[in-house]
Protein backbone atom coordinates (compact mmCIF):
# COMPACT_ATOMS: atom_id res chain seq x y z
CA UNK A 1 0.00 0.00 0.00
CA UNK A 2 1.16 3.46 -0.79
CA UNK A 3 2.61 5.10 2.12
CA UNK A 4 2.83 8.66 1.70
CA UNK A 5 -0.44 9.33 -0.61
CA UNK A 6 -4.28 9.99 0.38
CA UNK A 7 -6.76 7.45 0.59
CA UNK A 8 -9.15 8.63 -2.06
CA UNK A 9 -11.94 7.33 0.82
CA UNK A 10 -12.66 6.56 3.67
CA UNK A 11 -14.79 5.55 6.44
CA UNK A 12 -15.18 5.18 9.77
CA UNK A 13 -17.68 3.14 11.90
CA UNK A 14 -20.29 3.28 9.98
CA UNK A 15 -23.89 2.07 11.26
CA UNK A 16 -27.10 2.67 9.13
CA UNK A 17 -30.10 1.56 9.79
CA UNK A 18 -33.50 1.31 8.16
CA UNK A 19 -36.17 1.83 10.96
CA UNK A 20 -35.58 -0.51 13.71
CA UNK A 21 -33.38 -3.02 11.25
CA UNK A 22 -29.44 -2.83 11.21
CA UNK A 23 -28.39 -2.93 8.09
CA UNK A 24 -24.10 -1.55 8.35
CA UNK A 25 -22.59 -2.10 11.53
CA UNK A 26 -19.41 -1.29 12.57
CA UNK A 27 -18.17 -0.69 9.15
CA UNK A 28 -14.39 1.12 8.31
CA UNK A 29 -12.56 1.54 5.00
CA UNK A 30 -9.73 3.06 3.41
CA UNK A 31 -9.48 3.14 -0.54
CA UNK A 32 -6.38 4.53 -2.18
CA UNK A 33 -5.90 5.83 -5.62
CA UNK A 34 -5.01 3.28 -8.40
CA UNK A 35 -6.65 0.66 -6.51
CA UNK A 36 -9.34 -1.67 -6.26
CA UNK A 37 -11.15 -2.77 -3.51
CA UNK A 38 -14.04 -5.86 -3.92
CA UNK A 39 -16.47 -6.12 -1.58
CA UNK A 40 -18.15 -9.74 -1.77
CA UNK A 41 -20.94 -11.01 0.24
CA UNK A 42 -24.64 -13.17 -0.18
CA UNK A 43 -27.33 -10.87 -1.13
CA UNK A 44 -28.86 -9.25 1.73
CA UNK A 45 -25.41 -8.64 3.33
CA UNK A 46 -25.29 -4.84 3.19
CA UNK A 47 -23.05 -4.71 0.13
CA UNK A 48 -24.99 -2.14 -2.33
CA UNK A 49 -26.46 -0.24 1.43
CA UNK A 50 -22.79 0.39 1.97
CA UNK A 51 -22.02 1.41 -1.86
CA UNK A 52 -24.81 4.31 -1.28
CA UNK A 53 -23.56 5.42 1.97
CA UNK A 54 -20.20 5.69 0.49
CA UNK A 55 -21.18 7.46 -2.77
CA UNK A 56 -23.59 10.16 -0.52
CA UNK A 57 -27.02 8.49 -1.49
CA UNK A 58 -27.91 7.70 1.81
CA UNK A 59 -26.92 9.45 4.90
CA UNK A 60 -25.31 6.76 7.90
CA UNK A 61 -26.65 6.45 11.04
CA UNK A 62 -23.57 7.07 12.91
CA UNK A 63 -20.00 7.22 11.48
CA UNK A 64 -17.77 9.15 9.26
CA UNK A 65 -17.13 9.30 5.66
CA UNK A 66 -14.45 10.90 3.71
CA UNK A 67 -13.82 11.37 0.27
CA UNK A 68 -11.57 12.93 -2.65
CA UNK A 69 -12.73 16.40 -3.91
CA UNK A 70 -10.89 18.01 -6.94
CA UNK A 71 -10.25 21.05 -4.92
CA UNK A 72 -10.25 20.68 -1.67
CA UNK A 73 -8.47 17.19 -1.10
CA UNK A 74 -10.05 14.23 1.10
CA UNK A 75 -13.29 16.30 2.95
CA UNK A 76 -15.73 14.98 5.28
CA UNK A 77 -19.23 13.80 3.51
CA UNK A 78 -21.43 15.39 5.90
CA UNK A 79 -20.12 18.72 5.51
CA UNK A 80 -20.69 18.94 1.71
CA UNK A 81 -23.89 21.31 0.89
CA UNK A 82 -26.23 19.06 -1.54
CA UNK A 83 -24.88 21.17 -4.35
CA UNK A 84 -21.56 20.51 -4.24
CA UNK A 85 -22.59 16.50 -3.34
CA UNK A 86 -24.75 16.40 -6.42
CA UNK A 87 -21.69 18.00 -8.72
CA UNK A 88 -18.85 15.69 -7.45
CA UNK A 89 -21.34 12.53 -7.89
CA UNK A 90 -21.54 13.90 -11.29
CA UNK A 91 -18.49 14.64 -12.31
CA UNK A 92 -15.60 14.04 -10.25
CA UNK A 93 -17.12 10.23 -8.44
CA UNK A 94 -18.89 7.85 -10.72
CA UNK A 95 -21.48 4.87 -10.16
CA UNK A 96 -21.43 2.28 -12.79
CA UNK A 97 -25.55 0.62 -11.69
CA UNK A 98 -26.01 -3.46 -12.44
CA UNK A 99 -29.25 -2.24 -14.67
CA UNK A 100 -27.55 0.18 -17.29
CA UNK A 101 -31.56 1.15 -17.80
CA UNK A 102 -31.53 3.02 -14.66
CA UNK A 103 -28.21 5.34 -15.16
CA UNK A 104 -29.10 5.70 -19.44
CA UNK A 105 -31.45 8.19 -20.67
CA UNK A 106 -33.22 5.68 -23.31
CA UNK A 107 -34.90 8.58 -25.64
CA UNK A 108 -31.68 10.55 -25.91
CA UNK A 109 -28.70 8.66 -28.59
CA UNK A 110 -25.70 6.63 -27.50
CA UNK A 111 -23.63 9.91 -28.44
CA UNK A 112 -25.24 12.31 -25.90
CA UNK A 113 -25.74 9.83 -23.29
CA UNK A 114 -21.67 9.19 -23.50
CA UNK A 115 -21.18 13.25 -23.24
CA UNK A 116 -23.83 14.57 -20.37
CA UNK A 117 -20.94 14.72 -18.12
CA UNK A 118 -18.91 16.97 -20.35
CA UNK A 119 -21.89 19.37 -20.66
CA UNK A 120 -22.64 19.44 -16.67
CA UNK A 121 -18.91 20.26 -16.48
CA UNK A 122 -19.50 23.43 -18.77
CA UNK A 123 -18.35 22.18 -22.17
CA UNK A 124 -20.69 24.04 -24.74
CA UNK A 125 -18.76 23.44 -28.30
CA UNK A 126 -20.55 20.68 -30.26
CA UNK A 127 -18.07 19.54 -32.19
CA UNK A 128 -15.61 18.87 -29.33
CA UNK A 129 -18.53 17.04 -28.18
CA UNK A 130 -18.99 14.69 -30.76
CA UNK A 131 -15.41 14.03 -30.80
CA UNK A 132 -14.75 12.81 -27.29
CA UNK A 133 -18.34 10.88 -27.68
CA UNK A 134 -16.81 8.90 -30.40
CA UNK A 135 -13.25 8.81 -28.53
CA UNK A 136 -15.44 7.31 -25.77
CA UNK A 137 -17.55 4.79 -27.58
CA UNK A 138 -14.61 2.81 -29.34
CA UNK A 139 -12.69 3.05 -26.05
CA UNK A 140 -15.73 0.55 -25.25
CA UNK A 141 -15.45 -0.83 -28.22
CA UNK A 142 -18.62 -0.38 -29.81
CA UNK A 143 -19.12 0.04 -33.22
CA UNK A 144 -18.50 4.13 -34.08
CA UNK A 145 -21.35 3.42 -36.49
CA UNK A 146 -23.98 3.24 -33.90
CA UNK A 147 -23.22 7.02 -32.17
CA UNK A 148 -26.48 8.79 -32.99
CA UNK A 149 -28.18 5.11 -32.38
CA UNK A 150 -30.78 5.73 -29.14
CA UNK A 151 -29.86 2.85 -26.44
CA UNK A 152 -32.60 1.20 -26.66
CA UNK A 153 -31.56 -0.56 -30.31
CA UNK A 154 -28.38 -1.77 -27.72
CA UNK A 155 -27.89 -5.20 -26.62
CA UNK A 156 -27.84 -5.69 -22.63
CA UNK A 157 -23.52 -5.57 -23.18
CA UNK A 158 -23.63 -3.26 -25.02
CA UNK A 159 -25.46 -0.83 -23.11
CA UNK A 160 -23.65 -1.53 -19.70
CA UNK A 161 -20.46 -0.76 -22.11
CA UNK A 162 -22.18 2.62 -22.78
CA UNK A 163 -23.00 3.20 -19.16
CA UNK A 164 -19.16 2.78 -18.34
CA UNK A 165 -18.07 5.04 -21.42
CA UNK A 166 -20.79 7.88 -19.95
CA UNK A 167 -19.29 7.62 -16.64
CA UNK A 168 -15.82 7.10 -17.33
CA UNK A 169 -15.57 10.34 -19.75
CA UNK A 170 -15.34 12.54 -16.47
CA UNK A 171 -12.25 10.68 -15.53
CA UNK A 172 -13.49 9.94 -12.15
CA UNK A 173 -11.23 10.00 -9.25
CA UNK A 174 -13.59 7.63 -7.09
CA UNK A 175 -15.31 4.64 -9.39
CA UNK A 176 -18.48 3.13 -7.84
CA UNK A 177 -19.24 -0.39 -9.72
CA UNK A 178 -22.11 -1.64 -8.03
CA UNK A 179 -22.10 -5.85 -9.85
CA UNK A 180 -21.35 -4.52 -13.16
CA UNK A 181 -20.78 -7.68 -15.36
CA UNK A 182 -24.23 -9.81 -13.31
CA UNK A 183 -26.47 -10.70 -16.27
CA UNK A 184 -24.31 -10.45 -18.75
CA UNK A 185 -22.96 -13.61 -20.92
CA UNK A 186 -19.46 -14.77 -20.18
CA UNK A 187 -17.69 -14.02 -22.91
CA UNK A 188 -19.31 -10.01 -22.81
CA UNK A 189 -18.43 -9.95 -19.30
CA UNK A 190 -14.91 -11.09 -20.06
CA UNK A 191 -14.31 -8.66 -22.60
CA UNK A 192 -15.77 -6.19 -20.20
CA UNK A 193 -13.48 -7.02 -16.95
CA UNK A 194 -10.61 -7.13 -19.38
CA UNK A 195 -11.86 -3.16 -20.41
CA UNK A 196 -12.67 -1.97 -17.11
CA UNK A 197 -9.09 -3.76 -15.91
CA UNK A 198 -7.11 -1.47 -18.49
CA UNK A 199 -9.02 1.56 -17.87
CA UNK A 200 -8.37 1.42 -14.24
CA UNK A 201 -4.67 0.73 -14.61
CA UNK A 202 -4.65 4.01 -17.29
CA UNK A 203 -6.31 6.52 -15.48
CA UNK A 204 -5.27 5.64 -11.81
CA UNK A 205 -8.99 5.32 -10.22
CA UNK A 206 -9.76 4.28 -7.22
CA UNK A 207 -12.65 1.45 -7.61
CA UNK A 208 -14.72 0.09 -5.27
CA UNK A 209 -16.34 -2.94 -6.77
CA UNK A 210 -19.50 -4.58 -5.51
CA UNK A 211 -19.87 -8.02 -6.77
CA UNK A 212 -21.15 -11.66 -5.47
CA UNK A 213 -19.02 -13.01 -8.27
CA UNK A 214 -15.63 -14.11 -6.73
CA UNK A 215 -13.87 -14.66 -9.79
CA UNK A 216 -14.67 -10.84 -11.04
CA UNK A 217 -13.07 -10.29 -7.60
CA UNK A 218 -10.29 -12.18 -8.12
CA UNK A 219 -9.47 -10.39 -11.68
CA UNK A 220 -9.99 -6.75 -11.20
CA UNK A 221 -9.03 -6.57 -7.03
CA UNK A 222 -6.05 -5.99 -5.19
CA UNK A 223 -8.13 -6.30 -1.37
CA UNK A 224 -10.95 -7.87 -1.09
CA UNK A 225 -13.56 -6.99 2.09
CA UNK A 226 -15.74 -10.06 3.04
CA UNK A 227 -19.89 -8.98 4.51
CA UNK A 228 -21.89 -10.75 6.08
CA UNK A 229 -25.24 -9.24 8.32
CA UNK A 230 -24.12 -5.64 7.61
CA UNK A 231 -20.24 -5.76 8.61
CA UNK A 232 -16.96 -7.06 7.12
CA UNK A 233 -15.90 -10.24 8.69
CA UNK A 234 -12.42 -10.60 7.15
CA UNK A 235 -10.37 -8.00 4.55
CA UNK A 236 -6.94 -8.63 2.64
CA UNK A 237 -5.20 -9.01 -0.60
CA UNK A 238 -7.29 -11.04 -2.95
CA UNK A 239 -5.40 -13.77 -3.21
CA UNK A 240 -4.73 -13.99 0.65
CA UNK A 241 -8.62 -13.88 0.91
CA UNK A 242 -9.12 -16.39 -1.94
CA UNK A 243 -6.54 -19.15 -1.34
CA UNK A 244 -6.50 -19.20 2.63
CA UNK A 245 -9.75 -17.43 4.10
CA UNK A 246 -9.70 -17.49 7.86
CA UNK A 247 -13.41 -16.68 8.29
CA UNK A 248 -15.58 -19.50 8.65
CA UNK A 249 -18.42 -17.71 6.00
CA UNK A 250 -15.44 -16.66 3.90
CA UNK A 251 -14.28 -20.27 3.79
CA UNK A 252 -17.86 -21.70 2.98
CA UNK A 253 -18.27 -18.47 0.33
CA UNK A 254 -14.93 -19.75 -1.34
CA UNK A 255 -15.44 -23.40 -1.65
CA UNK A 256 -18.54 -23.22 -2.44
CA UNK A 257 -17.86 -21.46 -5.90
CA UNK A 258 -18.69 -23.76 -8.87
CA UNK A 259 -15.28 -25.12 -10.92
CA UNK A 260 -15.48 -23.80 -14.39
CA UNK B 1 -76.28 43.35 -14.66
CA UNK B 2 -73.96 42.31 -11.59
CA UNK B 3 -71.84 44.84 -10.45
CA UNK B 4 -68.24 43.78 -10.92
CA UNK B 5 -65.11 45.15 -8.84
CA UNK B 6 -62.94 47.16 -11.14
CA UNK B 7 -61.24 44.65 -13.38
CA UNK B 8 -63.54 41.82 -12.26
CA UNK B 9 -61.11 40.26 -9.41
CA UNK B 10 -61.67 41.41 -5.50
CA UNK B 11 -59.29 43.73 -4.11
CA UNK B 12 -57.50 40.91 -1.67
CA UNK B 13 -57.37 38.78 -4.72
CA UNK B 14 -55.48 41.25 -7.01
CA UNK B 15 -53.17 42.29 -4.11
CA UNK B 16 -52.38 38.62 -3.10
CA UNK B 17 -51.22 38.44 -7.07
CA UNK B 18 -49.72 41.63 -6.57
CA UNK B 19 -47.70 40.39 -4.54
CA UNK B 20 -46.52 37.17 -6.03
CA UNK B 21 -45.41 39.83 -8.61
CA UNK B 22 -43.23 41.39 -7.02
CA UNK B 23 -41.52 38.52 -5.71
CA UNK B 24 -41.08 36.99 -9.45
CA UNK B 25 -39.61 40.34 -10.08
CA UNK B 26 -36.74 40.54 -7.52
CA UNK B 27 -36.21 37.00 -9.42
CA UNK B 28 -35.86 37.22 -12.50
CA UNK B 29 -37.20 33.96 -14.45
CA UNK B 30 -38.24 32.10 -11.39
CA UNK B 31 -41.06 30.64 -11.18
CA UNK B 32 -43.44 31.34 -8.19
CA UNK B 33 -46.54 30.01 -7.35
CA UNK B 34 -49.65 32.02 -6.87
CA UNK B 35 -53.19 31.14 -5.73
CA UNK B 36 -54.56 31.48 -9.49
CA UNK B 37 -58.46 32.54 -9.57
CA UNK B 38 -61.31 30.71 -11.39
CA UNK B 39 -61.83 32.72 -14.77
CA UNK B 40 -64.88 33.31 -16.78
CA UNK B 41 -62.59 31.18 -19.66
CA UNK B 42 -61.70 28.12 -19.89
CA UNK B 43 -58.16 26.99 -18.74
CA UNK B 44 -55.22 27.32 -22.01
CA UNK B 45 -57.34 30.84 -22.91
CA UNK B 46 -55.05 32.94 -20.90
CA UNK B 47 -56.50 32.83 -17.80
CA UNK B 48 -52.74 33.60 -16.72
CA UNK B 49 -52.37 36.69 -18.38
CA UNK B 50 -55.85 37.96 -17.84
CA UNK B 51 -55.04 37.60 -14.06
CA UNK B 52 -52.09 39.22 -14.12
CA UNK B 53 -53.26 42.29 -16.24
CA UNK B 54 -56.79 42.34 -14.09
CA UNK B 55 -54.32 42.49 -10.78
CA UNK B 56 -52.18 45.77 -12.40
CA UNK B 57 -54.62 47.48 -14.41
CA UNK B 58 -55.50 50.77 -13.26
CA UNK B 59 -58.14 53.42 -14.34
CA UNK B 60 -55.33 55.41 -16.74
CA UNK B 61 -54.18 52.31 -18.51
CA UNK B 62 -54.20 51.90 -22.28
CA UNK B 63 -54.88 48.14 -22.92
CA UNK B 64 -53.79 46.11 -25.94
CA UNK B 65 -54.26 42.51 -26.57
CA UNK B 66 -53.23 40.68 -29.60
CA UNK B 67 -53.28 36.47 -30.59
CA UNK B 68 -50.81 35.54 -32.39
CA UNK B 69 -49.52 39.19 -32.95
CA UNK B 70 -53.22 40.01 -34.56
CA UNK B 71 -55.41 42.57 -32.84
CA UNK B 72 -58.83 41.14 -34.43
CA UNK B 73 -58.41 37.56 -33.47
CA UNK B 74 -61.43 35.81 -31.70
CA UNK B 75 -59.09 35.84 -28.28
CA UNK B 76 -57.85 39.28 -28.70
CA UNK B 77 -60.57 40.57 -29.23
CA UNK B 78 -62.87 38.70 -26.25
CA UNK B 79 -60.29 40.07 -23.25
CA UNK B 80 -60.18 43.36 -24.76
CA UNK B 81 -63.58 43.56 -24.47
CA UNK B 82 -64.16 41.99 -21.38
CA UNK B 83 -61.78 44.68 -19.82
CA UNK B 84 -63.59 47.47 -21.37
CA UNK B 85 -67.10 45.78 -19.53
CA UNK B 86 -65.26 45.19 -16.15
CA UNK B 87 -62.58 47.62 -15.93
CA UNK B 88 -64.16 50.58 -17.97
CA UNK B 89 -60.39 50.94 -19.35
CA UNK B 90 -59.23 52.39 -22.77
CA UNK B 91 -58.53 49.96 -25.39
CA UNK B 92 -55.94 50.65 -28.50
CA UNK B 93 -54.37 48.43 -30.98
CA UNK B 94 -51.28 50.71 -31.28
CA UNK B 95 -48.34 49.13 -29.51
CA UNK B 96 -47.12 52.88 -28.76
CA UNK B 97 -50.60 54.06 -27.15
CA UNK B 98 -50.60 51.24 -25.38
CA UNK B 99 -49.35 51.10 -21.27
CA UNK B 100 -50.42 47.48 -21.02
CA UNK B 101 -50.42 45.15 -23.67
CA UNK B 102 -51.29 41.49 -22.82
CA UNK B 103 -49.91 39.00 -25.77
CA UNK B 104 -50.40 35.37 -26.50
CA UNK B 105 -47.59 33.76 -29.13
CA UNK B 106 -45.49 37.52 -30.20
CA UNK B 107 -43.89 40.26 -29.06
CA UNK B 108 -45.14 43.48 -31.36
CA UNK B 109 -42.79 44.31 -33.98
CA UNK B 110 -42.43 47.85 -32.75
CA UNK B 111 -39.82 48.16 -30.26
CA UNK B 112 -41.34 48.72 -26.79
CA UNK B 113 -40.53 51.30 -24.13
CA UNK B 114 -39.58 52.11 -20.75
CA UNK B 115 -43.44 53.14 -19.27
CA UNK B 116 -44.86 50.22 -21.16
CA UNK B 117 -45.42 46.49 -19.53
CA UNK B 118 -46.12 43.14 -21.32
CA UNK B 119 -48.09 40.34 -20.07
CA UNK B 120 -47.58 36.88 -21.61
CA UNK B 121 -49.80 33.63 -21.59
CA UNK B 122 -47.97 31.30 -20.56
CA UNK B 123 -49.31 27.43 -21.31
CA UNK B 124 -46.72 25.63 -19.93
CA UNK B 125 -44.18 27.62 -17.63
CA UNK B 126 -41.84 24.56 -16.82
CA UNK B 127 -39.04 24.56 -19.74
CA UNK B 128 -38.04 21.10 -18.48
CA UNK B 129 -41.43 19.33 -18.55
CA UNK B 130 -40.80 17.25 -21.40
CA UNK B 131 -37.69 15.97 -20.38
CA UNK B 132 -38.57 15.31 -17.05
CA UNK B 133 -41.97 14.75 -16.02
CA UNK B 134 -41.71 15.32 -12.09
CA UNK B 135 -42.03 18.69 -11.11
CA UNK B 136 -39.86 17.79 -7.35
CA UNK B 137 -37.32 16.74 -9.77
CA UNK B 138 -37.14 20.10 -11.82
CA UNK B 139 -37.18 21.84 -9.03
CA UNK B 140 -34.31 20.61 -8.04
CA UNK B 141 -32.52 21.10 -11.10
CA UNK B 142 -33.59 24.68 -11.49
CA UNK B 143 -32.41 25.28 -7.45
CA UNK B 144 -28.69 23.81 -8.62
CA UNK B 145 -29.24 25.42 -12.04
CA UNK B 146 -28.45 22.10 -13.66
CA UNK B 147 -29.18 22.65 -16.92
CA UNK B 148 -27.53 19.96 -18.95
CA UNK B 149 -30.81 18.49 -19.78
CA UNK B 150 -31.52 20.75 -22.03
CA UNK B 151 -28.20 21.04 -23.45
CA UNK B 152 -28.39 17.34 -24.12
CA UNK B 153 -31.76 18.36 -25.95
CA UNK B 154 -30.07 20.25 -28.09
CA UNK B 155 -27.13 17.72 -28.90
CA UNK B 156 -29.40 15.54 -30.21
CA UNK B 157 -31.42 18.16 -32.18
CA UNK B 158 -28.16 19.13 -34.20
CA UNK B 159 -27.60 15.47 -34.65
CA UNK B 160 -30.87 14.43 -35.65
CA UNK B 161 -31.71 17.49 -37.76
CA UNK B 162 -28.22 19.31 -38.58
CA UNK B 163 -29.65 22.76 -36.23
CA UNK B 164 -31.71 23.17 -32.93
CA UNK B 165 -35.09 22.62 -34.28
CA UNK B 166 -37.01 24.43 -31.56
CA UNK B 167 -39.65 26.87 -33.41
CA UNK B 168 -41.21 27.94 -30.76
CA UNK B 169 -40.99 28.24 -26.70
CA UNK B 170 -37.11 28.08 -27.21
CA UNK B 171 -35.17 27.56 -23.68
CA UNK B 172 -33.87 31.22 -22.55
CA UNK B 173 -31.23 31.91 -19.64
CA UNK B 174 -32.53 34.80 -17.73
CA UNK B 175 -30.10 37.15 -15.88
CA UNK B 176 -27.03 33.95 -16.39
CA UNK B 177 -29.19 32.27 -14.01
CA UNK B 178 -32.55 30.54 -14.31
CA UNK B 179 -33.77 28.52 -16.72
CA UNK B 180 -37.44 30.04 -18.58
CA UNK B 181 -40.04 29.21 -20.97
CA UNK B 182 -40.30 33.02 -23.00
CA UNK B 183 -43.74 31.42 -23.85
CA UNK B 184 -44.69 29.93 -26.59
CA UNK B 185 -43.38 32.99 -28.92
CA UNK B 186 -41.56 32.10 -31.87
CA UNK B 187 -37.58 31.90 -31.76
CA UNK B 188 -37.57 34.67 -33.56
CA UNK B 189 -39.19 37.13 -30.83
CA UNK B 190 -37.07 35.69 -28.34
CA UNK B 191 -33.90 38.93 -29.35
CA UNK B 192 -36.71 41.22 -28.54
CA UNK B 193 -36.64 39.88 -24.37
CA UNK B 194 -32.84 40.85 -23.98
CA UNK B 195 -32.80 43.81 -22.38
CA UNK B 196 -35.94 45.27 -23.38
CA UNK B 197 -36.84 48.13 -21.44
CA UNK B 198 -40.34 47.43 -20.89
CA UNK B 199 -41.40 44.67 -17.72
CA UNK B 200 -42.05 41.51 -19.24
CA UNK B 201 -44.65 39.55 -16.59
CA UNK B 202 -45.32 36.03 -17.62
CA UNK B 203 -48.97 34.26 -16.64
CA UNK B 204 -50.21 30.33 -16.01
CA UNK B 205 -53.09 30.42 -14.67
CA UNK B 206 -53.60 26.22 -14.93
CA UNK B 207 -50.47 25.69 -14.10
CA UNK B 208 -50.69 28.40 -11.04
CA UNK B 209 -47.15 30.03 -11.61
CA UNK B 210 -45.90 33.37 -12.71
CA UNK B 211 -43.06 34.57 -13.69
CA UNK B 212 -41.16 37.97 -14.64
CA UNK B 213 -38.06 39.36 -16.80
CA UNK B 214 -37.38 43.10 -14.82
CA UNK B 215 -36.78 45.77 -17.54
CA UNK B 216 -32.72 45.34 -19.05
CA UNK B 217 -32.26 41.73 -17.69
CA UNK B 218 -30.13 39.68 -20.22
CA UNK B 219 -32.09 36.73 -21.83
CA UNK B 220 -30.22 34.93 -23.44
CA UNK B 221 -30.94 31.78 -25.94
CA UNK B 222 -28.95 28.80 -25.08
CA UNK B 223 -26.92 27.25 -28.23
CA UNK B 224 -23.54 25.47 -28.84
CA UNK B 225 -20.12 27.79 -29.28
CA UNK B 226 -20.39 26.40 -32.68
CA UNK B 227 -23.73 25.92 -33.19
CA UNK B 228 -24.81 30.17 -32.88
CA UNK B 229 -28.50 30.56 -32.29
CA UNK B 230 -30.52 31.06 -35.31
CA UNK B 231 -33.76 31.35 -35.57
CA UNK B 232 -35.45 30.62 -39.03
CA UNK B 233 -36.60 34.17 -41.23
CA UNK B 234 -39.66 33.86 -43.61
CA UNK B 235 -38.73 33.14 -47.50
CA UNK B 236 -40.17 36.24 -48.61
CA UNK B 237 -41.22 40.05 -47.73
CA UNK B 238 -44.53 40.84 -46.21
CA UNK B 239 -47.07 40.68 -49.41
CA UNK B 240 -49.16 43.31 -48.22
CA UNK B 241 -46.49 46.15 -46.51
CA UNK B 242 -42.98 44.93 -47.87
CA UNK B 243 -41.32 44.50 -45.09
CA UNK B 244 -38.44 42.13 -44.59
CA UNK B 245 -37.58 42.31 -40.96
CA UNK B 246 -40.70 41.27 -39.44
CA UNK B 247 -42.00 38.10 -38.29
CA UNK B 248 -44.54 36.50 -40.92
CA UNK B 249 -47.15 34.26 -41.44
CA UNK B 250 -47.74 31.79 -44.33
CA UNK B 251 -50.56 31.38 -46.27
CA UNK B 252 -51.79 29.27 -48.48
CA UNK B 253 -53.36 30.41 -51.30
CA UNK B 254 -54.81 27.74 -53.66
CA UNK B 255 -55.11 23.75 -54.10
CA UNK B 256 -51.27 24.38 -55.71
CA UNK B 257 -49.16 25.06 -53.26
CA UNK B 258 -49.31 28.85 -54.04
CA UNK B 259 -48.26 30.32 -50.66
CA UNK B 260 -48.01 34.16 -49.57
CA UNK B 261 -46.05 35.89 -46.56
CA UNK B 262 -47.92 38.41 -44.79
CA UNK B 263 -46.93 40.12 -40.87
CA UNK B 264 -48.27 38.30 -38.05
CA UNK B 265 -48.14 42.06 -36.16
CA UNK B 266 -51.70 43.78 -37.79
CA UNK B 267 -50.82 46.98 -36.31
CA UNK B 268 -47.11 46.97 -37.71
CA UNK B 269 -48.46 46.16 -40.87
CA UNK B 270 -51.03 48.26 -41.28
CA UNK B 271 -48.73 51.29 -40.25
CA UNK B 272 -45.67 50.19 -42.18
CA UNK B 273 -48.29 50.01 -45.57
CA UNK B 274 -49.50 53.34 -44.78
CA UNK B 275 -46.67 55.07 -45.11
Amino acid sequence: MPVNTQPALAARNLYFQFGKQPVIRQVSLELYPGEVLAIVGESGSGKSTLLNLLYGTLPPTQGEIQATTPDLGLRPMSELSRQTLRHLQRTAWGFVCQNPRDALRMEISAGGNIVERRMIMGLRHYGQLREEALYWLQKVEIDPARLDDLPETFSGGMLQRLQIARTLISQPALLYLDEPTSGLDVSVQAALLDLLRKLVVTENMAVLLVTHDLAVARLLAQRIAVMRQGEIIEEGLADQVLDDPQHPYTQLLVSSVLPA
Amino acid sequence: MIPYNFAYLDENSKRAIRRSLLKAVAIPGHQIAFASREMPLPYGWGTGGIQITAAIIGKDDRLKVIDQGADDTTNAVSIRHFFQSVAGIATTTETRQASIIQTRHRIPETPLCADQIIVYQVPMPEPLFKLEPRRTETRILHAMADYSLMYLQLYDHITRYGRVAIGYDYPVMVHDRYLMSPSPIPAFDVPKMHMNPALQLFGAGREKRLYAVPPYTRVVPLAFEDYPFAPLQAQAPCAICGSTSSYKDEIILDDNGKRQFVCSDTDYCGRTSCQ
